[in-house]
């Protein structure tokens, strides 16, 4: 494990990349060592050549003597023409190993998360701000650590050289210089700051140029006519970020710059300084030569690239402290164990469950109490947000901090391992996944506990009614679905909607839940969906999940859920007789399809007053 | 692939809004240039001649810190070999500081006017991109040829900025400094004058290379990132999260995570190896054209033709000259290129046809006729509408039905004049509403939209930008469409901002679609149209909410669309659309009479709420497709 749960900062930055790989890590340290020190090198070789050149035109020196001091000055030439290929090639085996190393590492512990924080907007969105560039973050940061290692060798390897030429000069320029690296530091960090405060105008600014741009709006758009006014109101917030921008630049390129006139003056100060020792010849011309090649380059150096440098790194300590909180996030040992497959029930039993979702403040479920028989259609009925879907979730043990009990044949849910819950139901949700994989596989997601051979995926198939598209595609079963893959295809809703029962009918799960999976469709054919379930799910326990009466006069048993509890159960015969709730909502909504006189009963027209809590909290 | 194969089956071509999508017109370099010219020069007149004068000196101001830098190496040979004073050195030491100085001053100048020209055009062009949307011809929306250059608009926008900088720059900023530094070459010696050309020869033939071979090896390893990407999504992206835990599907999607992984790095490096290793053959002609230099140099030198201080600065600038030289071919002529593309893309964008028509009053409060209206959608096979004709009268309520796909929204579209018909004509109080400007037309007009927006602004803000002009109170409406300010979901009143990133509120479904009631009645109108807003939810609810609707149009014309029959009732008149064409017209009462599809899908839909028993009906599965 590379990644703990522990306080990160910015030692971290150099720790973890050679936790990833202390190869490449040393390679890029060691590289830059030898950048920082080849100005220092340049100066010497400079002065060498230069003194036997001289040495030459004044006849005091050999032709020869030129070819080694020459052929020094070509060696950190092709040092520098070719050093930066070079690291092209450890740059993109680096990138393939830390890639290799963390992003399956994060991808694990995501895996692993309680459920609550994926459904949680603040740690969702922290797990997208984390996950997709931990290896390139990691890496970058250890990069802007070489960064400034590099600068302050080559600083340090310059103001020695010129230490051992005038000591004092040499002083003046490391006194001076720690200030305007502070300075550098400071405006650096503020034009971070500058662009974090600026951010949220910006995400405003640019979502009202969506809005103006957005294809799926132009009826609104032209309709309304609004473009001109919030076109004014683009360029009215454009404009104050703009501004507000410019200003700090305006302050930061005035430091930048002064920073750079003040070291510029300083390497004037310099060449007064040595220019009595070249003269009295303490220093030979060579020296000279070179020393000034190196400070000038030093000044521009200071000047121009520290503020980047600066700004970056404040970006990657926010990085960090992300990483800390989302490494603290809590997960569930054995989340990604396969279900076990020898799970089986008689009974389970909701006792006095009362459930509010983590971070609000409404009882979803409130004290709710039923029994699910083994070999018994059920049906749960309620206007969106009563807390039918919730039900599917705590049976599923993806939230486990309700209150009361669940017990499978009088043993509580809460004690049963992960593996155990997972083998008790198998779910087409409401929003079932499309994975991007071949049907066959697609379909073998939902038996991957058991050994299965290809005739198995192909009954479930043929069973969820797949026959047809099956015919239809160009490798059939095997075929991809979905446009990851380049030969893949994508099929209609309904067809991934057929792909997902088949799923749950390969699986051995003893408890189906078929969860309002037709939002799209219109109520009649939702009708049949279910219908078609019931058929094949003979000897099998099904709960059916919806909001429409139609289809739930299939099942053995209909709990009616309102405001949390259940508010009425028994057969649709049943309820009907009873005339309850049921009964009414059954008659209300079968009345818009009465052949005699229309809406009758309908002349008080209330808004209807949905309760959607629950759908917020999933939106 | 596919697309264009249908494209090219497709027996007849809309070509109202596209010329034909494989020859698309392309755009020049100097059309792009003109265009960001233009902006620039409106936008920023002053600015933008002053910053391209500090160019030249800047760029000037390099190459003269070169020379000041040989005078000042000469003058102290000088002093030594007691040709020169002290005096002179000294003064040359001041005379090097201070041009160095102004040379620092110039550069913060110069790229501080550059970010300023930069922001400022960005929000410039957003500006122009935002007006154009509201001109373009909405069935342009439509188009899937088209997609590209509007999806596009802005990040192309954003390189006509980056192309007319760069074009400019290149004659401001980049030819000053070589021309200096020519001349200043051909003084030390006129044959130095080929150093110049050793640094150009090996960037440019390096460039040519590049773009020449190794932009081949790009993008191969594309799919392989889609694929690795995807099963990282299927392991733990919250979309796949809940089935791929229940399913215990982690061990198979991280094994193929894994394997994908792996071909990708082999790509990668694939690709990386063959470009590097160009880069590398490439880079030994910079290191001849280098060595060229340096051995020109030395020669001179020993042959006492130039002085050590020439020596030590024109050294000294070799290195600044193959940087500014790759900055100028490599990074930015070769950006250029590429970047070409996308400009073309906002270009056509800007070219697309406008709405356009004259100034008009369009009442609709007089009634609307069509007649023998026909609609094709750009690059579509089949007729969407067909050959329709009918009228709706002042006042009138008229619900139109069918199933998906039955051209109800895109009668719609037409109706209200969004959409010119292909063919036909429709007729609002007598004036063809394809001749009307969008304004004109639609000053009194509202509607609930199918694809109802949800605007991440205040409550206030999503009702009243239906009608900005406007200064009536938001508080009617909103009471009328059922929003319930005083509820906990609302905690600032009418100013919650509904947005989670904004700092504010989710709603839920039901409550978005109450607001985009509100919103839809708002706008003042004598016609408003209700398109099935209300997918997502109960059918008992939604015929609630056309009941209600109807009494608050009562007077004014209303058009409803739905699938479900059962809301239909209410209306004046029901328009039952089949494949594009209209089946049947006439009340709930003359079309179960008359109209067997009607019947039939009435039938059928009721039947779930019949008091008998439901039938089991073979293939039932089927209709849910």
């Amino acid at each position: 494990m590379i990644l703990t749960k522990k306080k990160y900062g910015i030692p971290d930055m150099i720790i973890l990349p050679f936790k990833v790989s202390p190869f490449y890590s040393a390679v890029f340290a060691v590289q830059r060592i030898v950048s920082g020190l080849m100005p220092t090198f340049t100066i010497f070789a400079t002065a060498k050549f230069i003194n036997t050149a001289t040495a030459i035109l004044n006849k005091e020196a050999e032709l020869r003597d030129i070819y080694v001091p020459i052929a020094l000055l070509a060696g950190i030439m092709l040092y520098w023409v070719v050093i930066g290929v070079l690291m092209e090639f450890v740059g993109c085996r680096a990138n393939i190993v830390f890639r290799k190393k963390l992003r399956p590492e994060m991808a694990e512990k995501r895996a692993r998360l309680e459920y609550r924080h994926i459904e949680n907007q603040d740690t969702a969105d922290l797990i997208n701000r984390v996950c997709p560039v931990i290896d390139t973050t990691v890496k970058d940061m250890y990069m802007r650590i070489l960064d400034i290692a590099e600068n302050l060798i080559y600083a340090a390897g310059i103001i020695i050289a010129l230490f051992t030429q005038v000591w004092w000069v040499a002083l003046l320029l490391a006194a001076l210089g720690v200030p305007i690296l502070i300075i550098a530091t400071k405006a650096g960090e503020r034009s971070y700051e500058a662009d974090r405060e600026m951010s949220k105008i910006d995400r405003r600014t640019w979502y009202l140029s969506d809005v103006l741009k957005s294809r799926e709006a132009v009826e609104e758009r032209s309709v309304y006519g609004y473009s001109d006014r919030l076109n004014g109101q683009f360029a009215e917030k454009y404009e104050y970020a703009r501004k507000f921008r410019l200003k700090v630049s305006a302050k930061n390129f005035v430091k930048q710059k002064m920073g750079g006139i003040i070291t510029t003056m300083l390497s004037t100060v310099v060449m007064f300084a040595m220019l009595p020792p070249v003269i009295q010849g303490k220093i030979d011309i060579g020296m000279f030569i070179g020393m000034m090649g190196g400070v000038f380059s030093l000044s521009g150096k200071l000047s121009w690239g520290v503020n980047w440098i600066i700004e970056d790194l404040a970006r990657k300590k926010e990085y960090l402290r992300d990483l800390t909180e989302f490494m603290k996030l809590d997960e569930h040992e054995d989340a990604n164990a396969l279900p076990d497959r020898s799970v089986d029930f008689r009974k389970i039993e909701f006792r006095n469950v009362s459930f509010r979702y983590p971070g609000t403040e409404k009882l979803i479920l409130d004290n709710i109490s039923f029994v699910i028989e083994s070999g018994k259609h059920y049906a749960f009925v309620g206007v969106n947000g009563a807390g039918k879907t919730t039900v599917t979730k705590l049976i599923t043990g993806l939230y486990s901090n309700y209150e009361g009990e669940i017990l499978v044949d009088g043993r509580p849910l809460r004690s049963m391992s992960q593996a155990e819950i997972k083998g008790l139901s198998s779910v087409v949700y409401q929003d079932f996944a499309k994975y991007y994989i071949s049907m066959c596989d697609n379909i073998a997601l939902g038996c991957l506990n058991q050994e299965y051979d290809r005739a198995d995926i192909e009954n479930a198939a043929e069973l969820a009614g797949l026959s047809d598209t099956i015919a239809r595609l160009p490798d059939g079963l095997d075929t991809p679905l979905g446009k990851i893959q380049e030969k893949g295809l994508d099929i209609s809703g309904g067809e991934w909607q057929r792909v997902a029962m088949a799923r749950s009918i390969v699986s051995s799960a003893p408890l189906r839940i078929l969860d309002e999976p037709t939002a799209s469709l219109d109520p009649v054919s939702e009708s049949m969906v279910y219908r078609k379930f019931e058929q094949i799910s003979k000897g099998k326990t099904t709960i059916f999940i919806s909001h429409r009466l139609g289809s739930t006069r299939l099942a053995d048993v209909i709990y009616v859920i309102a405001d949390g509890r259940i508010a009425e159960s028994g057969s649709h015969e049943e309820l009907m007789e009873k005339n309850g709730i049921y009964a009414e909502m059954f008659r209300a909504q079968a009345e818009w399809y009465k052949t005699e006189e229309a809406g009758g009963h309908l002349h008080e027209t209330e808004w209807p007053q949905m309760d959607d809590t629950e759908v917020a909290v999933n939106a | 692939m596919r697309n264009r194969k249908k494209a090219d089956e497709c027996p007849k071509k809309a070509d109202n809004c596209t010329k034909k999508s494989d020859e698309r017109p392309k755009v020049s370099l100097l059309k792009v240039i003109l265009f960001g010219l233009k902006v620039n020069m409106k936008a920023l007149p002053g600015l933008f001649i002053c910053i391209n004068i500090v160019a030249i000196f800047h760029g000037i101001s390099h190459g003269f810190a070169t020379f000041m830098t040989q005078n000042f190496y000469d003058s102290v040979e000088n002093v030594l070999t007691g040709r020169g004073l002290v005096r002179q050195a000294c003064m040359m030491i001041a005379a090097l500081g201070l041009t160095c100085i102004v040379r620092e001053l110039l550069n913060g100048l110069h790229n501080f006017m550059h970010n300023v020209v930069f922001t400022k055009l960005n929000g410039e062009m957003a500006k122009i991109i935002h007006g154009k949307m509201a001109c373009i011809d909405p069935v342009c929306m439509e188009d899937p040829r088209l997609h590209d250059d509007i999806n596009k608009a802005q990040e192309g926008a954003g390189t006509v900025s980056f192309i007319l900088n760069i074009g400019i720059t290149i004659f401001t900023f980049y030819v000053p400094y070589f021309a200096f530094m020519g001349a200043y070459l051909y003084y030390l010696k006129p044959q130095f004058i080929l150093a110049i050309v050793m640094v150009f020869i090996p960037v440019l033939a390096g460039q040519l290379m590049r773009t020449g071979i190794i932009s081949k090896f790009e993008d191969k390893a594309a799919p392989v990132r889609r694929e690795y990407e995807y099963y990282e999504k299927a392991i733990a992206d919250r979309e796949y999260f809940k089935e791929t835990r229940i399913l215990g599907a982690f061990r198979f999607f991280v094994e193929r995570f894994g394997k994908s992984l792996d071909k990708l790095g082999k790509a990668e490096w694939e690709a990386s190896r063959k470009t590097n290793l160009i880069e590398l053959a490439m880079r030994g002609f910079t290191v001849a054209g280098y060595g060229g230099i340096l051995y020109m140099l030395v020669n001179a030198l020993l042959a006492g033709e130039i002085s050590v201080g020439a020596f030590a600065a024109v050294l000294g600038s070799i290195g600044m000259m193959f940087g500014i030289m790759e900055e100028v071919i490599a990074r930015h002529i070769g950006n250029m290129a590429s970047s070409l593309g996308k400009a073309q893309n906002f270009i056509r964008f800007m070219e697309l046809p406008e709405r356009g028509g004259e100034e008009g009053t369009a009442d609709f409060s007089k009634g609307i006729v069509l007649e023998n209206v026909s609609f094709i959608y750009p690059n579509a096979e089949c007729k969407s509408v067909d050959n329709v004709s009918f009228e709706i009268k002042a006042g009138e309520t008229v619900a139109i039905v069918g199933e998906n796909g039955a051209g109800k929204t895109t009668l719609i579209r037409l109706i209200l004049g969004l959409y010119k018909p292909t063919e036909g004509v429709v007729r609002v109080n007598g004036m063809d509403t394809s001749k009307v400007n969008s304004r004109s037309l639609f000053r009194n007009v509202s509607g609930v939209f199918q694809k109802y927006q949800r605007y991440l602004m205040t409550l206030e803000e999503n009702i009243r930008i239906s009608d900005m002009e406007s200064s009536a109170e938001v508080c009617a409406v909103a009471e009328q469409a059922g929003v319930d300010v005083e509820d906990a979901s609302f905690p600032d009143g009418y100013a919650t901002m509904l947005s989670r990133e904004f700092d504010g509120v989710d709603l839920s479904g039901g409550q978005w679609q109450r607001i985009a009631i509100s919103r839809g009645l708002y706008r003042v109108h004598n016609i408003i149209v209700l398109d099935e807003p209300t997918a997502a939810i109960d059918p008992l609810e939604e015929s609630r909410i056309y009941k209600k609707f109807m009494e608050i149009s009562k007077g004014k014309t209303a058009i409803i669309v739905t699938h479900r029959l059962g809301s239909a009732k209410i209306a004046d008149r029901i328009i039952v659309m089949d494949k594009g064409r209209v089946a049947a017209t006439g009340t709930h009462e003359e079309l179960m009479e008359s109209c067997e599809l009607y019947r039939s899908m009435f039938n059928s839909q009721a039947e779930w709420y019949a008091d008998r028993p439901v039938s089991n009906g073979a293939g039932a599965v089927t209709a849910a497709g």
